[in-house]
């Protein structure tokens, strides 16, 4: 390991490595904590609290020893040396727009009462569309927003079609 | 007061609605199912739930004339499977299915918040279980086994499929009515403790015997009783003999499986499933061979005589359960009554 | 052996029905456009096919995976050729050479010399896979409680240590997995861990939901916050592999394929670090290693078939000790148990035929991408001109319909999205995922061999350090860590100049 650039700045190390550092502690006190079955003639060492116990200890140490580290390497790069990416944490608009439609389907528009063959064709749709747009705004593709919705649509009710048919027909799972 | 009046209304509509929809339902009793039907099986692909109810499935698929799904959802104990037929809509396309003895337990251990009487029970088959050792332990009869374990109280280790399992429960009835102490040593479920006998990592097993039968007649285990009043015979090995010619007060009611159907489907469902049952299921041959190759018995009920039949099994599991510290709830709040 | 020669040819005839056939056909074809579309792994390839395959015969299901898993390994060459793009992380090594020889108009041959690589790698592989696993199946029996801890946790070392740069963020990775696999209910009590009262999360997280999220879901996610560039495509010239390019490097293709087995092999090790270090031992044993990264065939024929024999090879441990070999292979065996199929030491006693039954799939997957090799480049051009809008909401559905028709449970979809996130956030915190996957399938196996190992000693360690076969493996364990000797020494490097 040659000194930096490293790919990630220490400083984002540090952070994460204080959540685990965190996350393994609250592991081992809540396993700690957790039921030892004693009643049932349980020993310790067949508590079910002692293997998330001895596995959240190794992810706090793990955790402090990405955390020390992360001092080392910032001693010597300084905070936010890291590779160029040339991208940065922060979400893109496009990355928000494809999550958000991804999660709107996911969570709402499956088993919330919409018929599974009609979110997903709205949800088809709508992505082909929208991204298709985005990408002739930037100039990365050619066509027209007719020619885009006309494409959107037929994505959108033959993968709806298709899903539905195979899953129900064939497989015989009764979709949400 | 107003919830409590608004709550009597709705019981009292409810009530003559069901009565309406009764009325009807019982001049035609047959029910032809749409659309394919679903039995829940809340344990692994390929486990002794798993297989009988494939048999099973396929038995009524020819007498109703439509597919049957058999969908696996382990976990959990076999709760999460049976919540969710529980929970499906109570049109009569979901059923569930195993052993008997689990449904009635899931509210004492407080899994599940259900009853046996919630359901209808079609029963197919009742395992017993088989008490076990590896070939190369030197236990040639039961008295031979209890003699160590009383030699060397906690030393000699049995491998079942956990805490709740049917090897669970048979070897803990062997222990009280012997009053022995043994290991317990856990497994993700039958075949891998039967395995795990057979690789000599454990000293016996008492899972059920349709686990066992191949590792039987492969003289990989060594039986010495069954778990019951009956003998068995299993197809290449012989007799394996019952374990009360040796234990004389002992007692474990036999443990039934079958397909369970929650209560409040349409009247017809129940009506249409238990005429398949006296009319197909009592006369199935797959079945029956499935029950005789493996070691189980064969034994078709539905109604009140499928109830009768499971209660015994469920009292001795929720007591059990109870007298080991592990019951959330007490099964006489349930109306479980001490065996 | 000849009793195995005998099952072998069993199970290859069993195949040859037209349906199964069709399904090759299929499934192959799945497999390589998977593995050529940049960003669609093949772990995401065989984690989504499981899920379009629950309904069907566990054979046939399993035929189909393992065509899907053979067809993506190989299938991630061809972008990595045409496009400079390598389609699955184990094609990287292929994109030095590859493209080199592509940008000198040589794309064809290198797209021949790439079917052939593959197609040697996967038949040298399943060579041992048929002779090892029968004779390692016994050794396996040995294999008690305290043994597999070790080797499940040796899994789990190696795969922080090899896949990803940053050992230490992949034993963190795989120390995440570990305790995913803790949530629910435990084996020994019946105890709800980690549940808040959830009746569904008593059941634990499904391995293949969370595959999918975490391969597929995280994958398109990331996919999503690049601009979708137009593709360019290299002129080629006829992908007909040539005898001659086999020949002359014959010592390559047994050396790599060696290779490629072995890392296969090796618990969590998986075909990208297969791809890489036969590339590596090809080079030091070339009288030409100046011209590896410029276009050399010897080059491109190392990394693709030790990719490929790696495939194969991660399935010997998955039958043998029910451990999977990679990520994909990890899927598998996911896909296996969901079948009613127990890998493990018994396999040869439980289902004897099931071993030969993998091996035939196996060459029939590989006379699979034979046939693509020589027929499908124009037709994957098209594929790869696909606009990304149109395949990423699609591959989407896929994903949220695959983990519902698992199990018809709306909490596998939740299971998804969530490992999606988790995986997306970790990718994007440089930590590799393929140890998470380990770590998720091994966790169990650990504590159940901790627990039950403590059960049978009386709660003593030391069967632990003294069993011979544990032995071997705690030892090889802490060689592995002190090797990665750099990481320790990262934590104490320090400048001359004292803390400020």
């Amino acid at each position: 390991m040659s000194g930096g650039p490293y790919p990630v700045a220490p400083r984002s190390d540090l952070n994460t490595a204080l959540v685990w550092v965190a996350l393994g502690a609250a592991i081992v006190v809540a396993s700690w904590r957790m039921e030892r079955m004693t009643a049932q003639g349980a020993d310790l060492y067949t508590a079910p609290g002692l293997w998330p116990g001895v596995v959240g200890l190794a992810l706090a140490l793990l955790g402090g020893l990405l955390a020390w580290r992360s001092l080392v390497r910032a001693r010597e790069a300084g905070w936010d040396a890291a590779a160029p990416r040339g991208e940065t944490l922060v979400p893109t608009p496009r990355f928000a727009l494809a999550a958000g439609l991804f999660l709107v389907y996911a969570l709402l528009g499956v088993g919330r009462g919409l018929p599974f063959w009609l979110s997903t064709a709205l949800f088809v749709a709508a992505f082909v569309f929208l991204f298709r747009r985005a990408n002739r705004k930037v100039g990365d593709a050619t066509g027209s927003d007719r020619g885009d919705a006309v494409l959107a649509v037929v994505c959108g009710v033959a993968t709806a079609a298709v899903v539905t048919l195979v899953f129900e027909q064939l497989f015989f799972v009764r979709l949400p | 007061m107003d919830r409590s009046k608004r709550t009597t209304l709705t019981v009292a509509i409810a009530a003559s609605l069901s009565m309406l929809v009764a009325l009807p339902a019982a001049a035609q009793a047959t029910w032809k199912p749409e659309k394919p039907i679903t039995i829940i099986v809340p344990w692994a692909a390929g486990g002794s739930t798993d297989q009988v109810t494939r048999v099973t499935a396929a038995e009524i698929e020819k007498a109703l004339g439509q597919k049957v799904v058999v969908v696996n959802q382990p976990g959990a104990s076999g709760s999460i499977g049976t919540k969710n037929a529980l929970e499906a809509p109570k049109d009569g396309y979901t059923w569930t299915a195993g052993a008997a003895k689990d449904l009635g337990t899931y509210a004492v251990l407080g899994m599940l918040d259900t009853k046996i009487g919630d359901w209808a029970l079609f029963l197919n088959v009742a395992n017993v279980s088989t008490l076990s050792v590896n070939p190369n332990t030197p236990y040639k009869s039961v008295a031979e086994l209890v003699d160590a374990m009383k030699a060397k109280p906690g030393q000699i280790s049995v491998a079942t499929a956990g805490v709740n399992s049917s090897g669970h429960s048979a070897i803990e009835a062997i222990a009280k009515a012997t009053g022995v102490k043994y290991k317990h040593v856990t497994y993700d479920g039958g075949n891998p403790a039967v395995v795990a006998t057979v690789a000599g990592e454990t000293d016996a097993t008492t899972q059920l015997t349709v686990e066992q039968a191949e590792m039987i007649r492969g003289k990989k285990l060594r039986p010495l009783a069954v778990v019951g009043d009956k003998p068995i015979e299993i197809d290449g090995y012989g007799t394996i003999e019952p374990l009360t010619k040796t234990v004389a007060n002992f007692k474990d009611p036999p443990n039934y499986f079958g397909i369970f159907i929650p209560k409040g489907v349409p009247p017809q469902v129940i009506a249409t499933v238990e005429k398949v049952w006296n009319e197909n299921i009592r006369n199935s041959k797959a079945l029956k061979d499935y029950a005789t190759s493996r070691g189980a018995q064969f034994a078709p009920a539905s109604g009140a005589d499928a109830l009768k039949a499971v209660m015994p099994a469920v009292q001795v599991n929720a007591w059990q359960a109870a007298d080991a510290g592990k019951a959330k709830v007490s099964p006489d709040t349930l109306g479980i009554a001490r065996p | 052996m000849f009793d195995g020669l005998v099952a072998f040819g069993h199970s290859l005839a069993s195949f040859a029905t037209p349906m199964s056939l069709g399904l090759i056909l299929a499934s192959s074809l799945v497999g390589v456009i998977i593995g050529a579309l940049p960003g669609l792994t093949a772990t995401m390839g065989v984690a989504l096919m499981t899920t379009l395959t629950i309904k069907m015969p566990s054979a046939q299901a399993l035929l189909v995976l393992i065509c899907t898993y053979v067809g993506a390994i190989y299938g991630g060459s061809r972008s990595a050729i045409l496009l400079n793009i390598p389609g699955t992380p184990a094609s990287a090594a292929a994109c030095l050479d590859g493209h080199a020889l592509a940008k000198q108009g040589l794309a064809g041959r290198a797209m021949g010399i790439a079917t052939s690589g593959s197609v040697l790698g996967t038949l040298t592989g399943m060579f041992f896979l048929a002779l090892f696993t029968p004779v390692l199946g016994d050794l396996a029996l040995k294999f008690g409680a305290y043994e597999f801890f070790w080797l499940a946790l040796f899994g789990v070392v190696i795969a922080g240590t090899l896949t990803g740069g940053d050992p230490l963020k992949g034993w963190i990775a795989g120390v995440i997995g570990i305790l995913c696999a803790s949530v629910g209910q435990e084996a020994v009590y019946a105890h709800d861990r980690f549940t808040f009262g959830s009746r569904d999360l008593a059941g634990g997280f499904n391995l293949v939901p969370a595959l999918v999220g975490a391969f597929g879901f995280a994958e398109l996610l990331m996919a999503a916050r690049e601009r979708a560039l137009p593709v360019k495509v290299n002129p080629f010239d006829s992908v007909i592999p040539r005898l001659a390019d086999v020949a002359r490097y014959w010592k390559t293709i047994v050396r790599s394929g060696l290779i490629g087995t072995f890392m296969g092999i090796l618990p969590g090790v998986g075909e990208d670090v297969a791809a890489w270090s036969s590339y590596a031992a090809a080079k030091r044993a070339s009288k030409e290693p100046e011209k590896f990264g410029k276009g050399s065939i010897d080059g491109l024929m190392a990394a693709e078939t030790g990719d490929n024999a790696c495939v194969p090879g991660a399935i010997i441990p998955v039958l043998t000790l029910g451990i999977p070999g990679s990520a994909p292979a990890a899927v598998l065996m996911a896909a296996m148990l969901i079948h009613g199929v127990r890998p493990g030491p018994m396999i040869m006693t439980e289902a004897p035929t099931f071993v030969y039954d993998v091996v035939a799939m196996m060459m029939y997957a590989t006379l699979g991408i034979l046939l693509y090799g020589l027929t499908l480049t124009n037709v994957l051009i098209k594929v790869l001109m696909v606009p990304k809008p149109v395949i990423v909401p699609i591959i989407f559905v896929l994903c949220v319909v695959g983990s519902f028709a698992i199990a018809s449970r709306l909490f596998d979809v939740w299971v998804m999205l969530g490992f999606g996130v988790v995986g997306y956030t970790l990718r994007r915190l440089d930590y590799p995922v393929a140890p998470l996957v380990l770590g998720m399938v091994l966790g169990d196996l650990m504590e159940k061999g901790l627990r039950r190992g403590l059960v049978l000693s009386d709660g003593s360690l030391g069967p632990f350090f003294t069993r011979p076969i544990s032995a071997v493996l705690w030892i090889t364990i802490v060689v592995v860590v002190l090797l990665k000797f750099d990481v320790v020494r990262g934590l104490f490097r320090r400048r001359p100049r004292p803390a400020a």
